[in-house]
């Protein structure tokens, strides 16, 4: 049970270059600067948890995507959530699961945080001790993913779009060195843009173009068709509107997963109740009686649970949804894929999908008596120096780490003014 | 606005177990397979086709949804958005996903049967669009059949040789 517990704290610093020279955009954090993982005898997966923290610079109010390089090759890596839009700051948790085959050594992670032509990086250390054997609980990444967004959600005719995202194996590993093509198609189906890029070395792409003076009113769709050698090439889509649109234009801006108390984790076990959170925007027009799907899948990638969520999404509105899957008590040990998808009604009846996003979590074994839990505790005061009065927000980021042997609490305090 | 919504994950029942006792000779000979494509009647639809790579499955066997995208000339049309939708035979949804159309327009997609699956027909339903076309529907059905418990075949040989028996006897009686 636990032993001792140290806590440290520290201010938002920049822990990489890219971050430390940001003025404008966002800032990457991450929390703690060194994890060490001992391999169990009984072979079982270990997990190494770190709070990567976003905190917006001068207004930024972008989505952020995040990746990480330099994992070890057969480990599983899950942000929860993957992406986030920081108001002014969003806290990711960020969980390595190590199998038992991992080798021993010392593996510098970078994490990377993407967002238009905003790029920023932050290091922290894995350190993997003991001996490696056999893995029970074999951890695959291998499927090629690709995500596209775009600066905005709206524009007016004659405006410049910026479209960006990234390519990773997995949920989380960048891929640097992938080719991407891109078509934007307008609202009558042609082709007002292609282009083909290649994701810079954190895995990262973007491209800008600008929409003519005479731009058709509506709906545009962006495709993004990330290929790399020896992987199935992957696509997705984005639509953006321009002007007034008739349909509605729907982006799944979050999708994050917490136990009951509504902490953040994608650790659980069996019989233990997931609580399941995704938020969507609607632009263009009100998406009525909108279905919103959220499908669990074991590690076979069987279905074990379709719920349908049936919500009206107003233009120019998010709405938030969550439910509960209570986990079997014989449920399967492994990585659960989470898709939650969009649509106008149901597809037996003609409906269509209108956006979709995964994200994963784990189910562990009893045996394995690994614990984490991160909270989030936003507060906010008024300050008021002479005749000036400012805001200031103050977000607490917690991590604890609950072992056989020892606990770990990691704070993370910022201050926002 | 928040949404709440509860789920509990199915757990291998007993009930599932008793019911394909009961109805696996007579879902071994009723396969259904049907293909139901929705043609448009001008060039600026879509047709869409889908396919299983079986008729039947068993539990917890990879299904292989695949199909084409094609124009009103027959030519595959590529970057269609194809969304499938999967009931089981009480009408409740199993799987959904949103996939792409390729160059040649054809699409597929996957999911693994579920380790105690409702008996019966298995429907899928899937729903093309592109900007500048027209909407195209398909569906198809296959039918999963729970796993026959070896350890049950026994049970079942001996109510086979009473039920003969009976039947025997019977004709002998009537003979007599």
């Amino acid at each position: 049970m636990p032993a001792d517990k140290k806590t440290t704290t520290s201010n938002v610093t920049a822990a990489d270059p890219l971050s430390a020279d940001a003025t404008e955009g966002f800032v990457l954090k991450v929390e703690p600067s060194l994890h060490t993982v001992h391999h169990l005898k009984n072979g079982k997966t270990r997990s190494a948890p770190y709070a990567v923290q976003v905190k917006a610079l001068s207004g930024f109010r972008g989505e952020v995507g995040l990746a990480v390089q330099g994992a070890p090759p057969d480990s599983l890596a899950l942000f929860n959530p993957q992406r986030g839009v920081p108001k002014p700051v969003f806290v990711s948790v960020l969980k390595i699961f190590v199998p038992s085959s991992t080798p021993a050594g010392v593996y510098d992670l970078k994490i990377i945080g993407a967002s238009g032509s905003y790029v920023r990086t932050a290091t922290t250390t894995l350190i993997v001790e003991g001996e490696p054997s056999p893995s029970t609980t074999p951890q695959k990444q291998s499927r090629l993913q690709v995500t596209v967004s775009t600066d905005k959600e709206s524009y007016q005719a004659g405006e410049p779009v910026m479209i960006s995202g990234y390519v990773t194996l997995g949920a989380s590993l960048s891929v640097g060195n992938a080719n991407v093509s891109l078509t934007i198609l307008d609202p009558a189906g042609e082709t007002i843009h292609i282009a083909s890029v290649t994701t810079d070395e954190v895995g990262s792409y973007s491209e800008n173009f600008t929409l003519s003076s005479n731009a058709m009113e509506g709906t545009y769709t962006v495709y993004s068709a990330a290929s790399l050698p020896g992987y199935s090439q992957t696509v997705a889509t984005v639509t953006f509107v321009v002007g007034q649109s008739q349909i509605p234009s729907v982006r799944i801006v979050d999708v994050s997963v917490t136990l009951l108390n509504d902490t953040l984790s994608s650790e659980f076990r069996p019989g233990e109740t997931v609580v399941i959170w995704t938020a969507v925007n609607s632009t263009g027009a009100d998406l009525l009686n909108g279905n919103t799907w959220i499908e669990v899948l074991d590690p076979k990638y069987s279905p074990v649970t379709v719920i349908v969520v049936v919500v009206t999404i107003s233009a120019g509105a998010q709405e938030r949804i969550g439910i509960h899957v209570i986990l079997a008590s014989d449920a399967a040990i492994g990585t659960y894929t989470i898709k939650v998808l969009v649509s106008d009604g149901p597809i037996l009846a003609g409906g269509k999908f209108l956006d979709a996003k995964e994200t994963s979590f784990v189910v562990l074994s009893e045996e394995d008596q690994t614990t984490t839990t991160t909270q989030i505790i936003t507060t906010s005061e008024i300050a008021t120096t002479g005749n000036s009065t400012t805001l200031v927000q103050t977000t607490t980021t917690e991590t604890t780490v609950t072992e056989t042997s020892s606990s770990e609490t990691t704070t993370i305090e910022t201050s926002t003014v | 606005m928040n949404n709440w919504h509860n789920s509990q994950m199915p757990q291998n029942g007993s009930v599932i177990q008793v019911t394909s006792r009961l109805s696996v000779m007579l879902l071994l000979a009723v396969l259904l397979m049907s293909i139901v494509v929705e043609r448009s009647n001008t060039s600026e639809q879509l047709t869409v086709t889908v396919f299983t790579d079986r008729q039947s499955y068993g539990p917890s066997e990879l299904v292989t949804i695949t199909g084409q995208v094609l124009d009103g000339s027959m030519q595959g049309v590529s970057l269609a958005s194809v969304s499938i939708q999967a009931n089981d035979p009480t009408g409740n949804p199993i799987h959904v996903a949103l996939v792409i159309s390729a160059a040649d327009g054809g699409y597929s997609d996957q999911f693994t049967t579920p380790s105690g699956p409702v008996n019966g027909a298995y429907s899928v339903y899937v729903t093309a669009t592109k900007p500048g076309y027209g909407t195209a529907s398909g569906q198809i059905t296959c039918t999963i059949i729970p796993e026959f418990p070896a350890a049950h075949l026994p049970w079942v040989m001996l109510l086979l040789a009473l039920v003969l028996s009976l039947t025997a006897g019977r004709r002998k009686l009537e003979s007599s």
